[in-house]
């Protein structure tokens, strides 16, 4: 009796460890390899040139809605949206505005529109491929840097629109909260 | 016993975590096996441990993962393994185990594909919903640009613009031909984007680098005139009568958009062909641009940086954009005819008096800048040619002296029909010494064309009389005193003969 209850343990255990440590190894390989690639092609992962026009706001900003209006920084949060459980693949970043009472997803940046100028000539020289781009786009992605930047120019966003755009070195970097998940 | 279940999760624990710091660095059919190959070690590792008590039950977590790796075949070639294994180590020979572990395979696989088809359908949900959230946000910030100006070119490159940013419709280059005022041809007006993938390459980076957003891009092409300058050298040369069917009259007549996937070198369509040599282009879309009826124009677009294929969505994703442009540059272009009206002499196509005052003040320089300069000019014996010729030929002199003026004076000067037979020209940031060459340039010409009844004038000829003023003869002049002195020079030029210059 007692041993049938260890095995359904043990079975739980194994399936929870699989899927919870899948995504850290997941993007543990891929920085590695990114690296490897990156470091191969004579660039660096930190010093890739992106835009952040490919994230796709679902609100007019600025918004009248008062949860996206009176969002703070710390308010702001970027979730990785990974597809399939044993098979973790990254397939973009969400953006939320999250309070105590509520939870709105404010944007969404898919990996394939995630593009690096850098890699697109390296591309069509044929001296990387598909997948290659899109490990060194999802390290940059997921790097946080970017994920910093990203978060600041949600935030002026959500701000001041889409019109103008505050000096990213004006922003009051120390209380901006990040929570990548 | 604790040791032992202690032992065995960690086993567990150790097994799992290991094999996910390998699985990834293999390929994905790899990746599986090991998967499959993890689930059946842990089958081993709790036999071992507690004597093949429950193997049974823990194949049925090796089948699971099989049916999850590789769908129904997966979980059929399981569950004949499970059975092997039981047989080998567990000596069941009872094939009853069969119908159990089939239907938990079935049971699986069918969980596996619900879920996968949820997947599929929330991943579809996301998809439609940033693409149309996209168009909706190029179609925010594209009409906010075309609400502010009636400026033609400004419209155009805002539509260019829209329609090629990485943040707009995404395309690499895109061309606009509008229709001209008799509806017989088309003619290249515009284009944004790179005439070689290596050029696009430039252009991206230096977007990414600064972060320009589709509004800031917008500005930018607006103040710089010499982007794209290659493409749009070839753009205004092209001109294609429309009396002739080619693939630019099919979109016009059918008022839907064209896909044509492949440029055949010397095949077909002559126009197409033109396309494809002047603009290396292989695949393109072809939009009409139609407001309510009329025949506008057609916009062009294509892939040559990134090859990427145009799809059907693609098309459906510029069609709004292109009706709405098609309305923008219908409006722009009857407010450009009505500020013509307003600004211009319908007889002589000269800019007006009223004209005149705005810009006057418009140029009038502020101190320190260099003078403006006016010459006034009448035709001597205007009177008496009407008289003798009738106001009929009078007005077709009045258009003839004015195409005159117009190919005398310079670039920058402005000529304006002042009234009557009186005209005047505006010369800005020039002195009185070059407005008296520019006025001599204008007499003398004048006074060698050959104008209809120009013989019977007294003097044999058609002429002019020329005063010139300049900002520079007094500091504190204001514009109507500078047009009073160039009046003044004029009295003196008709006093001293006629056919003079006096300054």
């Amino acid at each position: 009796m007692i041993t049938g209850f260890v095995t359904f343990i043990i079975v739980l255990l194994f399936v929870l460890t699989i899927v919870v440590s899948g995504r850290y190894f997941y993007g543990l390989e891929l920085r590695t390899k990114a690296n490897k690639l990156t470091r191969s092609l004579g660039l660096k992962i930190a010093e890739l040139d992106y835009s952040f026009e490919q994230i796709v706001y679902f609100a007019s900003l600025p918004s009248n809605i008062p949860t996206i209006r009176n969002a703070s920084r710390a308010n702001l949060v970027i979730k990785l949206d990974y597809k399939s459980l044993f098979f973790p693949r990254l397939s973009g970043l969400k953006i939320y505005i999250k309070t105590d009472t509520e939870r709105i997803i404010l944007a969404y940046l898919p990996i394939k529109d995630f593009r690096l100028p850098s890699l697109d000539p390296l591309l069509e020289q044929g001296k990387i491929d598909e997948s290659d781009y899109q490990k060194i786009s999802i390290c940059r992605l997921i790097h946080p840097a970017t994920l910093k930047e990203i978060s600041e120019e949600v935030f002026q966003q959500i701000q001041v629109g889409r019109k103008k755009r505050k000096p990213a070195d004006t922003a009051e970097t120390q209380e901006r909260t990040v929570k990548a998940t | 016993m604790i040791i032992d279940y202690s032992l065995v999760f960690f086993y567990t624990i150790l097994l799992s975590v290991s094999v996910n710091m390998f699985r990834f660095k293999l390929n994905d059919s790899l990746n599986k096996w090991i998967l499959i190959l993890a689930a059946l070690v842990l089958v081993e590792i709790e036999g071992y441990l507690f004597e093949f008590q429950h193997t049974n039950w823990m194949l049925l977590v090796f089948i699971g993962i099989s049916v999850l790796c590789f769908g129904i075949l997966g979980g059929l070639l399981s569950t004949f393994t499970a059975w092997l294994i039981l047989f080998a180590q567990c000596s069941v020979r009872d094939v009853s185990i069969w119908p159990t572990y089939l239907l938990f395979t079935a049971g699986i696989y069918l969980l596996i594909r619900h879920i996968s088809h949820l997947q599929k359908e929330g991943d579809d949900w996301l998809g439609k919903l940033t693409e149309n959230s996209r168009q909706l946000n190029v179609f925010k910030e594209v009409s906010l640009s075309m609400q502010q100006t009636f400026n033609l070119d400004k419209l155009l490159q805002t539509i260019l613009t829209s329609v090629t940013a990485g943040h707009g419709l995404g395309f690499n280059r895109a061309l606009i031909l509008l229709m001209n005022e008799q509806g017989t041809k088309l003619h290249g007006i515009m284009g944004t984007g790179p005439m070689s993938a290596e050029e696009g390459y430039v252009i991206w980076d230096r977007i990414t680098k600064h972060k320009y957003k589709l509004v800031e891009l917008i500005e930018i092409k607006e103040k710089e005139k010499s982007s794209d300058l290659k493409l749009n050298e070839r753009v205004k040369k092209i001109e294609i009568p429309l009396d002739e069917p080619n693939f630019l009259t099919k979109v016009l007549e059918g008022g839907t958009p064209l896909h044509i996937q492949e440029i055949v070198e010397g095949e077909g369509d002559p126009v197409l062909q033109m396309f494809g040599r002047e603009f290396n282009m292989s695949e393109l879309a072809v939009f009409p641009l139609m407001s309510q009826g009329n025949k506008v124009g057609v916009l062009l677009i294509d892939n040559p940086v990134n090859k990427k294929p145009i799809t059907a969505a693609d098309i459906d994703s510029v069609l709004p954009l292109a009706n709405q442009a098609a309305i923008a540059i219908q409006q722009s272009r009857l407010y450009m005819a009505l500020e013509d009206m307003a600004l211009k002499d319908g007889l002589t196509g000269l800019h007006n008096q009223r004209s005149f005052q705005s810009l006057l003040t418009q140029f009038w320089p502020s101190s320190g800048e260099s003078s403006l300069a006016l010459i006034l000019l009448d035709i001597d014996y205007f009177k008496h040619f009407n008289d003798t010729n009738g106001h009929l030929l009078g007005n077709e002199i009045l258009v003839q002296m004015a195409d005159v003026i117009r190919a005398s004076i310079r670039k920058n000067d402005k000529a304006f029909r002042f009234g009557g037979e009186e005209f005047v020209v505006l010369l800005p940031g020039t002195d009185k010494d070059e407005a008296v060459f520019v006025a001599e340039r204008i007499r003398s010409q004048v006074e060698n064309t050959t104008f209809t009844g120009g013989n019977k004038q007294p003097a044999g000829r058609l002429t002019v009389s020329l005063g010139v003023a300049s900002t520079g003869q007094s500091p504190t002049l204001t514009p109507l005193e500078l047009v009073d002195i160039a009046d003044q020079a004029l009295y003196q030029a008709k006093a001293a003969g006629k056919n003079v210059v006096v300054s």
